[in-house]
């Protein structure tokens, strides 16, 4: 009987060869789309330590005492576990005539030895070369600065910054406007490189130049740095950081050591990742229900011939085996040519922050995604093929798929959609919506399924879109309810002159004054504790929970150290200051605002006269912090200008890393969004033409009733109308609620406040859109309808 | 004055198929008057059932003309020939075509609303032709719930439905035993004796014994037309040989 079942099969496979061939592309473009997008996502979750692999990371940067003592180094480099290091300066300097700032907005290294940027830390070339050991007049600038001033190997520039002098007048009397007194240096490019710095420090402009030591012979005297430093490669890693920041300590405690690049491009390429892997998930789905679908189809088409072979004497499991044999054949090669669909796919990936920090771009084979997902994709195909093969199989020989006519009443649905004028509109309508049975059925149920998922895919993937984006957009949402902040020292005239210069650069809607200090909060060390004291308007946290604090006596806590100290709202919580302690109510949970680099989770917020009882000066480490919000049309840029020409140092709110890695998502929210949409209106479409086939003997005796080719054509319209417009009434609220579930979700775990920002336009779109589109795909469908012969199609069957 | 129903002349329709063209007409005549209850007979594949189609309109001859109830078929395309059986037309096919997924009622409800009636006028008139035809209790079920001589007796209210001027009927009692072919031709005497002119389309005699002229056909045309078994006006027609 093997060899009946093996002669059945591939006649059926004969028979219907380019319905087979269609289910393997199906299976192919489904599983290349998952494959491609789970290899993209393990590339670019890995793509920043291979870089930094490539690239020989620093694990640490030591800095601090080093000018006045460089044996200190020396001593650090003798340390255990130190494999490798170099040493290196930065310069406060920046192109002339660039707008950017010294030490604020660019960052100059000068190579100090042979080793540094060549055996340890190297960038990545993109152009050129890097500066050579001598050539004092050679400079490599990063990608961001080239891209900033179009500039190019070949292409000169001048670097010029403060004097020592000029930056100590800065820091000690607050007068920053003059800071261009250094030495002019012109130089040419040479190179264009990638630092893993530059992908690391994402939250700034991270503009950066590389220049030689022989540079730094000739201006480094007079031009002002903040020191020479030295990179170190650590023989334990990272692991081995803690230990080494001991020994260093050991050697002066003078010194510092900072960890290397990390952390944050981690995070963002995780975002990124676990991106592409929902759009893989979505895409396997989908496809698996489209495959499904398929099979279903030409199952039921060839039930006949699996009844003949019942009829034959082939036993239920010969039978079950004879419909599932052309999928054990053709689910292998759709699986092959996903294969290769994802190979041919993956120079395509990584995308954004992922694909700047891959060293290896273009076409990649990762073996365990492509040759594991294969397998997993057949075998996937075969456990939904064997489901639908059993019930084939269970039809008693010589039936096959029921084809008997209803025998039970009409069901509520049809009776709610009698047949009334026009006929198209009550036919189309249930069409779309009453399945039937037998040979008759169509995919109603699936079909609605795919097209009220695939409305609610875009628009809950449109709605956290845009909620990420706004929340990208409006600082006030992650805590920064103002438009800038301007460092000052503690002077009370330097407050006074921002104020004045603030009234000058734009209309003012709000000012605030920062106070800082670091508090114990319930015995933990070191907490963040913040003072924003209003001035004029209304300008403060982001509270979101609870309310902000009024009494001297009131506090409010990020979200983390709530829950590392144990304690919620209406709790009280001791705090100790080097001035004082006092027992603090809890009355919010807050996002506290970034005035240094502290994550908002951990910080308090207090009122200035709170904060003042504990600690014996509000000016913090970095000097005060003056908050201003401009009146809605004031023109920003202008408003920079004006205070940093007033020599104030001048920024928007730092972006917080959380919030930065949203954008990191780049596109893949909108192909998600795509790919839905596509999903919805394939199975659309995939309904209209399997019941344009399945119910052409209903048409043709319509149309012997007196229906005409329009009327057909009309009927296949509305049928595809209602389907979609049960997806719209359907999937639009669903896809509103899941947007706002995983908007608020992600806000709630980035302490961000969870404001739904509902894509507006979208939805006026949506419903025309969506039906014009449906009407253009159903157009194909409705004309084989109106074409099909009465006479022919009732004589065949 | 001679009223014809039916006037076809000279019909001729090949059908392409895989291995050679079929011939299924090759200038078949037929004329039926108003009131008559005609009979076409003849063996399998002689192209009754393809004179009845064109006839219905549900296909176009290669050749020859063809008018129903006066209208010309010939200039008329697929929306005209819709709109001519909505008012002109009501088959009744051998394996029912019932719509399976509407019940008993909406199928008898449908050929009204399609020729513009509405909806409540539809099913008074449904419910009433269902009763005269013993259906009225079955008006809320599914077809499929029927017996076979049930089902054609749907059939032929369906048919009925817009009061058309032409009953045809292609194999009805094909599908039926004796007991449900014996009460559909039993409806069909009662059809005729009303005046409803009706064409039916049988190779079986004792069911073509049943109407008023037998018209036999053979290799596509009519070599009998019965002519003088007519009893009302004679046919101005051609006899078909």
């Amino acid at each position: 009987m093997a060899v009946g079942v093996w002669l059945w099969v591939r006649a059926e496979l004969r028979g219907r060869l380019r319905a087979w061939l269609g289910v393997v592309v199906l299976i192919g473009l489904a599983g290349g789309a998952a494959l491609a997008a789970t290899a993209g996502a393990r590339r670019t979750a890995s793509s920043f330590h291979r870089f930094g692999e490539d690239a020989a990371r620093a694990h640490a940067v030591v800095f601090g005492a080093a000018d006045t003592d460089p044996s200190l180094l020396d001593a650090v480099e003798r340390l255990p576990g130190v494999i490798g290091s170099g040493r290196g300066a930065i310069l406060l300097s920046a192109p002339v005539g660039s707008g950017l700032r010294a030490g604020l907005d660019v960052a100059v290294v000068a190579v100090l030895d042979d080793r540094a940027l060549r055996t340890i830390e190297r960038p990545r070339l993109l152009l050129g070369r890097l500066p050579g050991a001598e050539r004092a007049d050679e400079v490599a600038v990063n990608e961001a600065l080239a891209r900033r001033l179009h500039l190019e190997p070949g292409d000169h520039l001048t670097l010029q910054g403060p004097t020592p002098a000029e930056l100590q007048a800065c820091y000690e009397t607050g007068g920053c406007d003059r800071l261009r007194g250094g030495p002019a240096a012109r130089v040419v490019v040479v190179g264009v490189t990638r630092s893993l710095s530059d992908l690391d420090d994402r939250t700034f402009d991270s503009f950066g130049a590389i220049v030689s030591r022989a540079f730094y012979r000739t201006y480094g005297e007079r031009t002002a740095s903040p020191g020479s430093g030295l990179f170190v490669h650590l023989a334990g890693g990272e692991a081995a950081l803690p230990a080494f920041r001991k020994a260093v300590t050991g050697i002066s405690e003078h010194l510092e050591v900072e960890a290397g690049s990390s952390g944050t491009v981690d995070d963002a390429l995780r975002v990124q990742s676990q991106g592409l892997l929902v759009f893989a998930a979505a895409a396997a789905v989908a496809g698996l229900v489209a495959v499904g679908q398929a099979y279903a189809r030409l199952a039921a088409a060839g039930a006949a011939g699996l009844a003949t072979l019942g009829v034959l004497g082939a036993g239920r499991r010969q039978r079950w085996m004879a419909a599932l044999g052309p999928v054990a054949i053709v689910a292998p090669a759709g699986a092959v040519l996903a294969v290769i669909l994802a190979w041919l796919a993956s120079p395509l990936l990584p995308i954004g922050l992922g694909r700047r920090a891959e060293p290896h771009p273009g076409a990649a084979f990762d073996t365990a995604v492509l040759l594991w997902g294969g397998l997993a994709l057949t075998a996937a195909v075969l456990a939904r093929a064997a489901v639908s093969a059993v019930r084939l199989a269970d039809a008693p020989a010589g039936e096959g798929v029921p084809v008997c006519p209803r025998t039970t009443r009409p069901g509520a649905i049809t009776k709610l959609l009698a047949i009334r004028r026009p006929p198209p509109l009550a036919l189309g309508a249930r069409l779309a919506v009453v399945r039937d049975r037998g040979a008759r059925a169509v995919p109603v149920g699936s079909t609605l399924v795919g097209a009220v998922i695939g409305v609610m895919g875009v628009i809950g993937v449109l709605t956290f879109d845009r909620s990420a984006t706004q929340v990208r957009s409006d600082s006030a949402l992650y805590g920064a309810d103002w438009s800038g902040q301007v460092s000052l020292s503690d002077d009370p005239r330097a407050i006074e002159a921002a104020r004045f210069a603030a009234e000058r650069a734009g209309r003012v809607d709000a000012l605030a004054l920062v106070g800082q200090g670091r508090l114990a909060a319930d015995g933990r060390p070191d907490v963040l504790a913040i003072a924003v004291e209003p001035e004029r308007g209304a300008i403060g946290a982001t509270v979101l929970d609870g309310r902000a604090p009024v009494a001297p006596d009131e506090v409010l806590a990020g979200d983390n150290l709530m829950r590392d100290l144990g304690r919620k709202l209406g709790d009280t919580v001791d705090l100790e200051g080097d001035a004082g302690q006092g027992t603090y109510r809890l009355v919010g949970r807050v996002s506290v605002p970034i005035v240094d680099s502290d994550s908002r989770s951990d910080g308090l917020v207090l009122t200035m006269e709170g904060l003042e009882r504990l600690v014996s000066t509000t000016a913090g480490e970095d000097g005060r912090a003056l908050l201003v919000r401009w009146a809605p049309g004031t023109e920003l840029a202008f408003a920079r200008t004006t205070m940093e020409d007033a020599g104030f140092v001048y920024d928007p709110p730092f972006v917080p890393t959380e919030v930065a890695n949203l954008g990191e998502l780049g596109a893949i929210p909108e192909a998600l969004a795509a790919f839905l949409a596509v999903l919805g209106l394939v199975a659309t479409v995939h309904a209209l033409a399997v019941t344009v086939r399945r119910r052409r003997r209903d048409q043709a005796i319509l149309r012997a009733l007196g229906l005409t080719p329009a009327d057909t054509r009309w009927t296949v319209a509305w049928q595809a109308m209602t389907t979609m417009a049960v997806a719209l009434v359907t999937g639009i609220p669903l896809g509103l609620v899941v947007g706002r579930s995983a908007w608020s979700g992600v806000a709630d775990r980035l302490d961000l406040v969870g404001r739904v920002s509902v894509p507006a336009v979208a939805l006026l779109l949506a419903v025309p859109a969506s039906l014009a589109l449906v009407n253009l795909l159903a157009l194909l469908p409705s004309r084989a309808a109106a074409r099909l012969r009465p006479a022919v199609v009732l004589r065949d069957e | 004055m001679t009223d014809l129903v039916v006037r076809a002349r000279n019909l001729y329709r090949t059908f392409d198929q895989e291995l050679a063209p079929v011939r299924a007409l090759r200038g078949a005549d037929l004329v039926v008057a108003r009131g008559e209850f005609v009979a076409v007979m003849g063996p399998s594949g002689c192209g009754k059932s393809t004179l009845l189609n064109i006839i219905a309109g549900l296909d176009s001859p290669d050749e020859g003309e063809i008018e129903v109830a006066g209208e010309p078929l010939g200039d008329k395309d697929e929306n005209a020939l819709a709109l001519m059986r909505r008012k002109h037309v009501g088959i009744v096919f051998q394996f029912f075509n019932l719509l399976e997924g509407m019940s008993v009622l909406e199928n008898v409800v449908m050929p009204a609303v399609i020729a513009g009636l509405k909806r409540r006028a539809a099913e008074t008139k449904a419910r009433d032709l269902l009763d005269l035809l013993g259906l009225g209790d079955k008006a809320r079920q599914a077809p499929g719930m029927l017996s076979g001589g049930q089902r054609q007796r749907l059939a032929i209210a369906r048919a009925l439905a817009n009061k058309p001027t032409l009953l045809l009927a292609d194999e009805p009692t094909g599908a039926l035993d004796s007991e449900g072919g014996a009460e559909v031709l039993e409806l069909f005497r009662r059809l005729h004796a009303d005046g409803q002119t009706i064409v039916l389309v049988t190779h079986d005699q004792p069911v073509a014994d049943a109407a008023q002229r037998i018209v036999r056909m053979r290799d596509g045309r009519v070599v009998d037309d019965g002519a003088q078994a007519v009893s009302t006006e004679p046919s101005t027609a051609p006899a078909g040989i």
